[in-house]
């Protein structure tokens, strides 16, 4: 009976976060900026349990803490801001296989139709060496008709797409995103496992992690087979999501993937973007550790790095305080020296001051003379010392 | 004046160097400037202040000779400005490179350190100097960054002037630290050493890189105020075969080598051990 009882207990305590968890939103912290620093902008992502974007929540929804301490919210929009987005996509050989190639045409066209007005979209096209088919532009009909060049033939330099995407996202201000689509690997040619980038991966995650890009991997078709030479290497690519704050997504098939790129648009359409003032605005070079709770959701991280190896303030009060220190290490020596000295003189010394000189009388004109003088008080001349005789 | 409290004195002096460029530079309009235009300013000011006080400490307080010492003071803050100007930006980037914290923080000083230590050598071409040097000021500068970043974590939360406050000593421990070192650094890569044993400047210690000048000009590295010393009198050089005794021929007293005598002008191989009469001073040159 008891057993049944605990048995039971444990199921009810395993099934109640489940429950909670169930209605519970989730956030995500998908963008920090901090070039206008001590003022931070976040953009946070809050889904629900099915992870369709929750919308209509006020700044009094989001509880913010900035290394423990609580921060408060000065600028907030609730979704409408524009993006910018850089959309790299794999046109290797093996894309022309299964319709993978024309399923990825379809789903850039239909993240492109998402557009709104102030949103801007640029096209990057990667087989043996990445090609800008479109940059960050607000016209949709340049944009499809880039998208309608797509062909598939060559390897995939998938780290050399990922900087010249980086690059293209630079100068732009606002939230960022690099989509990135591939379905192999970064090789030469299917069974060469020589990568074709000129950078390596370090490099390309370096670059992002730098520029504060946010990269989306959607990994397409056939996951890493046994013999490592074909199909998506799932880990790499999820070492590029999680290394740059992004995601990794997975789609068996090409036909899923419009669907995929209209929720990814809506996403991020529909993001928070809240900025406050640090609760710490000095320079002091910390990295600082951001927790973001919406409307119950557990706590979303995020964090940033504040620049200054140095901040130099002074105050000539405090420089000349520092300064009596300096002065005292200085002269130490010379007291230490001096009082070891004067030390081991006790009794020996007195004895030595007992005999009176011996009267001394000038060699030309014998006129005696003062102790320890150097000329005559008579004549003048030179009285010789010891050391010249 | 023995090595360890020559070490000692350039600490000291480096700590002042740190304070005074704190001082300055800390009273410059920094902020209003971006990281990337204030940091070349910051850098040069740091460099001059500590490579200049560094540099001058052999003439103030070894050889003792005001002029010697303003000079050097001079040459190391000219090398400094321009050393310490590319050394903070190296920093900054690399500390950025790392991500912060603290090994950021030291991998930054450290850079910043070697960029001094290379400083007044490299002016007057000495490269092997400067490349011991630059050890040296790595190793300070690491460890001195390293104390300042703990002092930054200590009073992290604490009022402005607190801060402040230790932001000042922190850039005196670098100071110090650099301060230290590179002297340090310069006497234990060294191959040789010349110990005065005798004469006014009984006890003074000096490391032999690859040269050393003996004489009564304030320039020579090893300075004897000897009424018998010539302006420059001896050369003590590295040769294929080890180590060289070169008398200059404008030294008419010439110089005693274990009791042999050297005319002007002419030159005999070191042994280590050996004792070398200059006037009235005697060297002992020790190889290791």
């Amino acid at each position: 009976m008891k057993r049944v009882l605990l048995v039971g207990a444990l199921l009810l305590a395993s099934a109640a976060p489940a429950a909670a968890q169930g209605q519970q939103p989730e956030a995500r912290v998908t963008q920090v900026d901090t070039a206008a620093y001590p003022d931070i902008t976040l953009y946070v992502s809050v889904t629900d349990a099915e992870g369709a974007p929750v919308g209509g929540l006020a700044a009094s929804d989001f509880r913010i803490t900035e290394d423990g301490q609580p921060v408060t919210i000065g600028n907030f929009a609730g979704g409408g801001e524009p993006f910018t987005a850089v959309l790299a996509i794999d046109r290797s050989g093996s894309m022309d296989q299964a319709g993978k190639m024309d399923g990825a045409k379809e789903a850039a066209l239909a993240f492109v139709e998402q557009m709104r007005q102030g949103d801007m979209v640029g096209v990057v096209a990667f087989d043996d060496t990445p090609r800008l088919l479109a940059s960050p532009t607000r016209s949709v009909a340049t944009l499809r008709s880039s998208i309608g060049d797509l062909e598939a033939e060559g390897s995939t330099a998938l780290y050399d797409s990922i900087v010249v995407g980086v690059q293209q996202l630079a100068s732009a201000s606002g939230r960022r995103s690099l989509i990135l689509l591939t379905d192999g690997r970064d090789q030469r040619f299917q069974g060469d496992p020589t990568p074709i980038s000129e950078h390596t991966l370090a490099q390309a995650i370096q670059v992002a992690q730098q520029a504060g890009v946010a990269i989306q991997v959607i990994g397409l078709g056939d996951r890493s087979s046994d013999d490592d030479v074909t199909g998506i290497d799932e880990g790499v690519l999820q070492q590029i999501a999680s290394a740059t704050g992004g995601q990794y997504i997975y789609a068996p098939s090409a036909g899923e993937l419009a669907a995929l790129y209209r929720s990814l648009a809506a996403s991020m359409q529909a993001e928070y973007r809240i900025t406050y003032r640090s609760p710490r605005p000095t320079f002091d070079g910390t990295r600082r550790d951001i927790r973001v709770q919406a409307a119950g959701s557990g706590a979303a991280g995020g964090s940033y790095l504040e620049q200054h190896l140095i901040h130099v303030r002074s105050s000539p009060a405090l420089a000349l305080l520092l300064l009596l220190p300096i002065l005292g290490l200085l002269v130490a020596p010379r007291l230490v020296r001096g009082r070891v000295r004067r030390a081991p003189q006790p009794a020996p010394a007195a004895p030595q001051l007992a005999p009176p000189d011996a009267p001394r009388f000038c060699d030309q004109c014998g006129k005696p003379l003062r102790p320890g003088v150097k000329f005559c008080a008579g004549c003048g001349s030179r009285v010789p010392t010891e050391a010249l005789r | 004046m023995s090595k360890a409290l020559q070490i000692y004195y350039t600490a000291v002096l480096g700590a002042l160097g740190g304070l005074l460029g704190w001082w300055l530079m800390g009273s410059l309009p920094t902020d209003a400037l971006g990281i990337w235009a204030a940091y070349p300013l910051v850098g040069a000011g740091l460099g001059v202040a500590i490579a200049g006080c560094v540099a001058a400490t052999e003439g103030a307080l070894v050889k003792r000779r005001a002029l010697r010492a303003m000079a050097d003071m001079l040459r190391g803050a000219l090398s400094g400005a321009a050393l310490g100007l590319l050394g903070l930006v190296l920093a900054e980037l690399g500390f950025l490179a790392i991500g912060g914290g603290f090994v950021g923080r030291t991998l930054g000083w450290m850079l910043l350190g070697l960029a001094i230590g290379l400083g007044e050598p490299l002016l007057s071409r000495r490269l092997r100097r400067a490349a011991h040097g630059a050890a040296g000021g790595a190793v300070g500068g690491a460890v001195g960054g390293a104390l300042y970043e703990a002092l930054t974590l200590l009073f992290l939360r604490q009022g402005e002037q607190v801060q402040m406050l230790a932001g000042g000593v922190g850039l005196m421990l670098l100071g110090a630290c650099i301060g230290a070192c590179i002297p340090l650094a310069r006497y234990a890569l060294a191959s040789a050493e010349l110990r005065v044993l005798s004469g006014a400047q009984a006890g003074l210690v000096r490391e032999v890189t690859d040269t050393a000048s003996i004489g009564r000009s304030d320039c020579c590295d090893l300075y004897l105020p000897d009424r018998r010393a010539a302006w420059n009198h001896a050369r003590v050089r590295r040769t294929a075969r080890g180590f060289s005794l070169e008398v200059l021929p404008e030294a008419e007293g010439g110089a005693l080598l274990g009791g042999q005598v050297i005319y002007p002008g002419s030159s005999a191989p070191l042994a280590d051990g050996a004792q070398i009469t200059i006037g009235e001073t005697t060297i002992l040159f020790a190889g290791r």
